[in-house]
């Protein structure tokens, strides 16, 4: 799952450099996740799913202590972490990969992998996911 | 008017097998039906098959979700079942929750999300499950009954199949206007007999086409519901006997008393207190059978096989040897199964004829089969 976290992440790094987003692809993942989940768990599922991955990411990532999962689901606190200037950039980005991670790695516990890969799929239709190319980064 | 003029209604499959015998071929295409009943009926399991047999790209399936059962838990659940096909999440299928609509608004906002959804997907069939959840509420701005009208136009209207869930009472059928509006009621029960759970599914209304009427036991394996026409189904064919030929006993005497023996595909009652030759005269009609090239299939309750055709042999009747070469079948039967009727053993298609049918202890509550048979006799 960490592996496909980061391709994720990786992805969106790539789908990002364009003039608009400011934030950071971490986030961007965690939004289309959200995005994609809520349509069919309810805000208040997602927020108990995004709320649990977030606890078991931070003894992981310990600079995931300053986020926090809203009501609504949306992260707080992951963007600040990243922009900061006197943190180590990788270490923040891996952060947010631990816990996307995390949050997939429920999914599959939840779900079985291929449901989760079909919930991918449609939130990233232009991505291939199966086990061949799960470690590696975005697709060409 | 002719059959010609009239509106052709296409049935769809309902992906249960042996539901569609008892609805004639299928459920009418822009139905909106109730799937009712107690928690743990298998209404959701129901409305999973219907939706996975009819679900395409082109014409998705929404499953909205409301108060209840969470969705990951569903599919968690769901996908046990061997017609669950998760390649079909989200394409084809796509689950949407409601329950923040239902806690925080009214039925008017309801009604305006699925419509929403609804012209977005252009859907072939439209679950809400569990319904009943969503109507409880009382400070609704719009009354039940508007709701349920405004809802059943509205998906008609858009060519959708709909089915609503709902955890209703018996008592529920005289006053709430849900069952008056729907085209299709399918009321799912499990009732006590003795020991045993039986479940039974009976279709209560079903406009446009006939269905079989009573109670049909129904299963839930890992294959999912599966549905016994408690008679012949509406959509199989019944054969007649092809000739009136007697088969004989082998009992020159008693054949000659029956006018040449038993006419091909009555059933026969031999009854009689315990150690009269029940047994060894059924046996001997078995034995005459295969003697005159006739498959036979010998259905066994309370006792294997194995010593029944040993028992045979010690009366000079040789069943092991057919046996093996598979002139004759013994099967070793569970009568509660076949009274409840979750068990139809042998279907017409495992039948060879011709063949003889020796039904084994039906005093212990088995029912003869003759309604699952034609033209095979029954001993």
């Amino acid at each position: 799952m960490r592996d496909l976290a980061h391709r994720l992440v990786t992805y969106e790094a790539g789908a990002g450099k364009t003039p608009e987003p400011m934030e950071s692809p971490t986030l961007r993942v965690y939004e289309k996740l959200r995005q994609s989940l809520v349509e069919f768990v309810g805000v208040a599922g997602f927020q108990s799913l995004a709320s649990r991955a977030l606890t078991l990411a931070t003894p992981e990532a310990p600079c995931l202590s300053e986020a926090r999962v809203t009501a609504d689901g949306s992260l707080q606190g992951l963007g600040e972490i990243e922009t900061q200037i006197d943190i180590d950039k990788d270490r923040a980005g891996e952060g947010g990969i631990v816990l996307i991670a995390r949050l997939l790695g429920l999914l599959r516990v939840f779900l079985g992998e291929a449901l989760t890969l079909s919930l991918l799929r449609n939130a990233w239709p232009g991505e291939a996911f199966d086990d061949r190319n799960a470690g590696n980064g975005r697709k060409a | 008017m002719s059959s010609q003029d009239k509106v052709k209604i296409n049935r769809l499959p309902t992906g249960v097998p042996g539901l569609d015998e008892i609805v004639g071929g299928g459920l009418p295409e822009f139905s909106f039906n109730i799937i009712a009943g107690a928690p743990g009926s298998g209404k959701t399991t129901l409305a999973h098959q219907f939706v996975f047999a009819n679900a395409t790209p082109e014409r998705p399936a929404l499953y909205f979700t409301v108060l209840g059962e969470s969705a990951i838990k569903m599919l968690r659940y769901q996908q046990q079942y061997t017609f669950f096909d998760p390649a079909m999440l989200p394409g084809s299928i796509r689950f949407i929750n409601l329950s923040q609509v239902v806690l925080e608004k009214d039925l008017g906002a309801v009604l305006e999300e699925i419509t929403k959804e609804v012209e977005k997907f252009n859907p072939a069939v439209v679950v809400v499950d569990s319904f009943r959840t969503m109507v409880r509420k009382p400070e609704s701005d719009i009354d039940l009954q508007s709701f349920i009208q405004r809802l059943a136009l509205f998906l008609a209207s858009w060519q959708a199949t709909t089915f609503l869930i709902g955890e209703y009472a018996e008592e529920e059928l005289r006053d709430n206007p849900i069952f008056t509006v729907a085209d299709g009621l399918l009321w799912l029960r499990q009732t006590a007999e003795r020991n045993s759970i039986v479940r039974k599914l009976q279709i209560i209304k079903l406009r446009g086409q006939d269905s079989v009427p009573g109670l049909h036991t129904f299963r839930i394996t890992d294959a999912g519901v599966q549905a016994f026409s408690r008679t012949f189904g509406l959509t199989g064919k019944a054969r007649n006997p092809s000739s009136h030929r007697r088969l004989t006993f082998g009992i020159p005497d008693l054949d000659k008393m029956l006018g040449g023996g038993v006419r091909e595909g009555d059933s026969v009652l031999i009854a009689g207190s315990s150690g009269t030759g029940k047994s060894v005269l059924a046996t001997q009609f078995i034995a005459e059978g295969i003697r005159q090239g006739e498959p036979g299939i010998v259905a066994v309750f309370e006792e294997r096989p194995q010593a029944y055709a040993e028992r045979a042999g010690s009366l000079g009747l040789d069943l092991e040897t057919p046996q093996k070469a598979s002139v004759i079948t013994s099967k070793a039967a569970n009568s509660y199964q076949f009274k409840t009727g979750q068990r139809k053993w042998p279907s017409r298609t495992e039948i060879v004829l011709p063949c003889r049918l020796l039904w084994w202890q039906v005093g212990f509550g088995a029912p003869a089969p003759r309604a699952a048979l034609e033209h095979v006799p029954v001993v």
